[in-house]
């Protein structure tokens, strides 16, 4: 357990997320399968997402070192306590969602391909402060986020981001004296 | 009790001059300011003021710094009724009924309720403060550790109003809360838990990014899913602020929550949050309509920010009678203090006692203009929701994200604050509730270093012997059985339940 | 309603240029009034190094806190001496290791100075980090200050000198209050107990300094370690205090060598100036030239002073002398304490 439980804790956070992807969409396919979970796939994948989360805690309490120290709690007694209390909770919320009373999982919106787009523009917009520098990767995700919500007056498309990166700079970088990530390319530049 | 009035009267004569005044009410407009926008906390406010201070006198560099205080904490309801972006863990539960008033097209209401809630909030607590510093300080000594643990489980039990029907999905979500307080370096003995080797883990995962991304980005993905560029806004959204006559039906709401506020805001650590969540959940208790709870209740944003002010007054406390900050923004004061070669504790009321009963009639000066500027700025926010949604809700993803780098400079933040973004989108769509989320991340830590702290100091008989803390307890579990006892009395009234 | 908009927002304005007016001087700049005193020439030939933008100095700790004010105090004397405008910013979080790597993140170009105690070096040491980044990364230019440790109890406890203090540990176990475990005055605490034989202690580790200091007026532990000017104020009472030369403030306190143990009188917190490793050598000097002026200013010694803090100035060599015999006291004692892996070299 303890060897297991270190080689968990030392994994690098891409491979707990991507632990955590493959074995959700094993659940999601296990799901869909059922008559009876298929309509409330979504609220039982929340349910197992959070479970997980308690079980990746839960092993990993066990490569916590032991000291001279400790008096009556260690490191793992509340990170314990909190996912054995878990279980029964999750019991009931699953037997709930499953219960014939229960909404089924309400429908995707019809802008859900947006969520996911502008979902994904925020990231890689951050990703890229580091490189093209806050101010121009901000300035663009506000451009890109209008047009895809059908904002189409040049002005606005104009304006928004123009405004927007005036005031972060003078109120945030200057007044408030935030420095904002530049980025290589401007720093290369001047 | 006579003296203390004569005394206090001395205070106001103390400021009672035009360079004080306009101090008080520079201070009051920047704290509301610096409030709004999110990632500003009130300590970092007044930490911005601060060397500002250095060429006054104590008493002006106080009372403006107190001004600051004051403002700031109320500055960041405005966001969290507008655009759903709390700045501080207080301010989510503003948010609760404040934002969803706001979006029914009564934003009016809601801006004048938090305002009006915080004045008076603010000014019971400076009351209190005034009359009672010196047995509340009494008190606060007499919290351990175990008295501590005991109020966080009081706290936790508020789950019980925050959840509603599905309550099975809030005690997910406040374990979800909790279990995400347990990453970073445990409070006791330094472990590092779940940082997986990166050093932006090492506190945890930070609250205001959190709240923002669960409550702001959240909203707006899920506003953004069902998008329609056609569609019109509010029917006939009521911008006009309710007349004095409708405060009035809420005193008893204010007071309540403005004396919890205040009392709770005491005990230094969580006290100002656990206050605001358990006036939530009194006020709740207390309502004839609880189902309109979480849905817009007046009397929700009332909980949220009458208590939330009446614990500036309760900061205080410790700060004047023992030395001792009750808040992180109190630490501010002391170190402004220190500055000024004044020494913070009981011995400033015999040292320094003007500046004391100037800093209590600041107090009110404070409030009272915040009443004033809060009624013009409040008008101008209010028009929020006249902005068209395409440049909206672009404005609150750049201010999230702004606004979750600035409290600590750090990228890690900004990804936290879109990470909770999606997951409160997540929970949005599939009606796991993100309050009790928020109850989680804030009492994890305290509970966990209290209950260790308890055992080191008194072993496992502290919770069963000490009086204090088996009357907490005791409330708790009376809550607790409350709840569930009047549930079933509810069901068994009601008639089969019907969609609303 | 138009009307009444315009002047709202007209109001508002005025109102965020007020605040911008007097935060843009006043804020966390510290903009020189170049007033009060020419600046005294004491760069000499060897520098030519000036500021051309602001310096900002970077805090670990929250407002407020003891480095936070030294820092502010710092800047507000140093306003006497030169022209350069200073920022005073904060970036708490992760012991230090946040505003750290702020700082290492910055070009080494010297207008990012890092303020820095003792309380980085046990903090770094205790979670087994590599000091080759994040001290050594450094140059440790300026020591301005040693604030001594002290053993403090509640001003009503029978306990008024060390031997009282001694005579109850021995007589059984004893609860002390303080800042985090593995802390630096956790530590000092460690090697208080151990050069004092006091066994059967247990550290109840708060949140914070003034929690623990608390947790003790309020009875829950026998004592407290902190620095003396703790007790100002408070319900509190120094029994001892670790400095050579008893402090002007507290003449009745006995130190360590007056009850036997002169080794422990060397205790103390440094708090001083980080730049990043490879800083030009003209700002280091510049700086310290800076840092000699303020040691010398009277306001800043009367303000230590009072506070019961011993100021200086040790530059480069001494200072980095100091840091490296933290870091082999504080990995003994946690090692013994098995706080650490054994294998930690640092």
């Amino acid at each position: 357990m303890t060897a297991f439980a270190k080689m968990l804790a030392s994994l690098s956070i891409w491979w707990i997320l991507l632990g955590f992807i493959v074995i959700l969409a094993a659940l999601f396919l296990v799901f869909s399968k059922n008559q009876r979970t298929r309509p409330v796939r979504g609220q039982l994948l929340v349910l197992s997402a959070i479970c997980l989360m308690a079980l990746l805690f839960f092993i990993i309490t066990f490569s916590f070192k032991g000291s001279k120290m400790a008096a009556g709690a260690t490191a793992a007694t509340m990170p314990r306590a909190w996912a054995v209390l878990l279980i029964p909770v999750a019991v009931l919320c699953g037997i709930n969602i499953l219960s014939k009373s229960n909404e089924p999982d309400p429908e995707f919106g019809p802008r859900w391909k947006m969520v996911i787009t502008v979902a994904a523009a925020i990231f890689a917009s951050v990703f890229l402060f580091k490189y093209i520098g806050y101010y121009l990767s901000s300035a663009v995700f506000l451009v890109l986020l209008m047009w895809l919500m059908e904002e189409r007056r040049p002005v606005t498309l104009v304006a928004v981001p123009l405004c927007w990166v005036l005031f972060s700079y003078f109120v945030f970088a200057k007044f408030l004296f935030i420095a904002l990530p530049a980025g290589a390319l401007f720093e290369a530049i001047f | 009790m006579a003296e203390i009035f004569q005394l206090t009267a001395g205070g106001f004569g103390e400021i009672l001059d035009v360079t004080s005044l306009l101090l008080i009410l520079i201070g009051v407009c920047v704290g509301i300011l610096g409030g709004a926008i999110p990632g500003i906390s009130p300590s970092m406010a007044v930490a911005l003021l601060l060397p500002m201070t250095y060429s006054m006198t104590p008493t002006q560099g106080i009372i403006m710094l107190m001004g600051i205080y004051i403002g700031a904490n109320y500055g960041g309801s405005i966001t969290a009724v507008a655009i759903n972006t709390p700045g501080t863990p207080s301010a989510a539960v503003t948010s609760f009924d404040g934002y969803p008033l706001a979006k029914a097209g009564r934003g009016g209401e809601a801006m004048g309720i938090s305002l009006w809630a915080s004045v008076f909030g603010g000014l019971i607590g400076a009351v209190i403060l005034m009359l009672c510093a010196v047995p509340l300080a009494r008190i606060a000594l007499k919290f351990w550790p175990s008295e501590y643990f005991a109020l966080c489980v009081l706290g936790l039990t508020t789950v019980a109003t925050l959840g509603g029907k599905e309550w099975q999905k809030s005690l997910v979500a406040v374990l979800f809360g909790l279990l995400l307080n347990m990453i970073g370096l445990d409070p006791v003995l330094g472990v590092k838990r779940f940082t997986f080797g990166i050093t932006a883990l090492y506190d945890g995962v930070a609250m205001v990014p959190v709240l923002i991304g669960l409550f702001a980005l959240g909203e707006v993905f899920a506003n953004l899913e069902s998008y329609n560029s056609s569609e019109k806004k509010f029917e006939k959204p009521v911008y006009k602020f309710p007349k004095i006559g409708y405060y009035w039906k809420l005193k008893w709401s204010i007071l309540r929550s403005g004396v919890v506020g205040c009392l709770i805001g005491v005990f230094p650590g969580a006290g100002g949050t656990i206050a605001s969540f358990l006036a939530y959940d009194v006020e709740k208790r207390m309502s004839k309509h609880p189902e309109e709870f979480g849905k817009g209740a007046p009397e929700g944003v009332v909980a949220a920010e009458a208590s939330n002010s009446g614990s500036v007054g309760g900061a205080m406390v410790p700060l004047l009678a023992l030395g001792i900050p009750g808040s992180s923004t109190a630490a501010v004061l002391i170190g402004a203090l220190m500055i000024h070669n004044l020494t913070p504790g009981p011995t400033l009321f015999t040292d320094e006692p003007d500046l004391v009963y100037a800093l209590f009639a600041s107090m009110f000066f404070a409030n009272a203009f915040m009443l004033l500027v809060g009624i013009f700025g409040s008008k101008l926010w209010v028009r929020v929701s006249d902005i068209p949604k395409t440049v909206l809700y672009p404005l609150i993803f750049a201010f999230s994200i702004l606004g979750s780098y600035s409290v600590k400079k750090s990228m890690a933040d900004v990804v936290v604050c879109l990470l909770f973004g999606v997951i409160g989108w997540i929970m949005k769509k599939y009606r796991y509730p993100a309050a009790p989320v928020v109850l989680g991340v804030v009492l994890g830590r305290l509970m966990e270093l209290n209950f260790s702290q308890a055992l080191m100091v008194g072993g496992a008989a502290s919770f069963y012997t000490r009086p204090l803390t088996v009357v907490l307890f005791a409330i708790s579990i009376a809550a607790v059985v409350y709840s569930i006892v009047s549930e079933k009395r509810a069901v068994g009234k009601r008639p089969p339940e019907t969609e609303e | 309603m138009k009307k009444a908009l315009a002047l709202l927002l007209s109001l508002t304005m005025a109102l965020s240029l007020t605040g911008c007016g007097s935060g843009g001087e006043g804020k966390t700049v510290e903009t020189s009034q170049a007033a009060g005193g020419e600046a005294a020439d004491t760069s000499g030939t060897d520098t030519d190094w000036e500021p051309s933008q602001p310096i900002t100095i970077m805090n670990y700790v929250k407002a407020g806190g003891g480095m936070d004010i030294a820092t502010r105090k710092f800047v507000e004397i140093a306003a006497k001496y030169t022209d350069a405008t200073f920022v005073v910013d904060n970036t708490p979080g992760a012991g230090g290791m946040t505003a750290m790597e702020y700082v290492l993140s910055q070009p080494a170009d010297g207008y990012t100075v890092f303020a820095g105690t003792v309380s980085n070096v046990a903090y770094l040491v205790a979670n087994e980090e590599d000091l080759e980044k994040y001290i050594w990364g450094f140059q440790w230019i300026d020591d301005i200050m040693a604030d001594p440790y002290s053993v403090m109890v509640p001003s009503g406890s029978d306990i008024n000198t060390l031997d009282d203090l001694l005579a109850e540990c021995k007589a059984g176990a004893t609860v002390w209050c303080g800042p985090s475990t593995g802390g630096a005055k956790h530590l000092a605490a460690l090697q208080l107990w151990g050069a004092l034989g006091i066994e059967n202690a247990t550290w109840v580790p708060f949140e914070s300094g003034p929690d623990a200091l608390l947790a003790v007026i309020g009875g829950q532990g026998i004592a407290s370690v902190g620095n003396p000017g703790d007790v100002e104020g408070k319900d509190l009472k120094n029994i001892v205090i670790a400095t050579g030369e008893k402090l002007e403030k507290y003449p009745d306190v006995t130190n360590f060598a007056d009850c036997g143990y002169p080794d422990l009188d060397e205790l103390n917190m440094w708090r001083g100036f980080a730049v990043k490793d490879g800083t030009p050598a003209g700002m280091v000097t510049w700086f310290q030239n800076l840092v000699d002026q303020v040691t010398a200013d009277e306001e800043w010694q009367k303000f230590f002073a009072d506070n019961s803090i011993v100021v200086f100035n040790k530059t480069t060599e001494e200072f980095e002398a100091i840091i490296r015999d933290n870091i082999t006291n504080y990995i003994d004692i946690l090692k013994s304490l098995e706080l650490i892996d054994a294998s930690y070299e640092g």
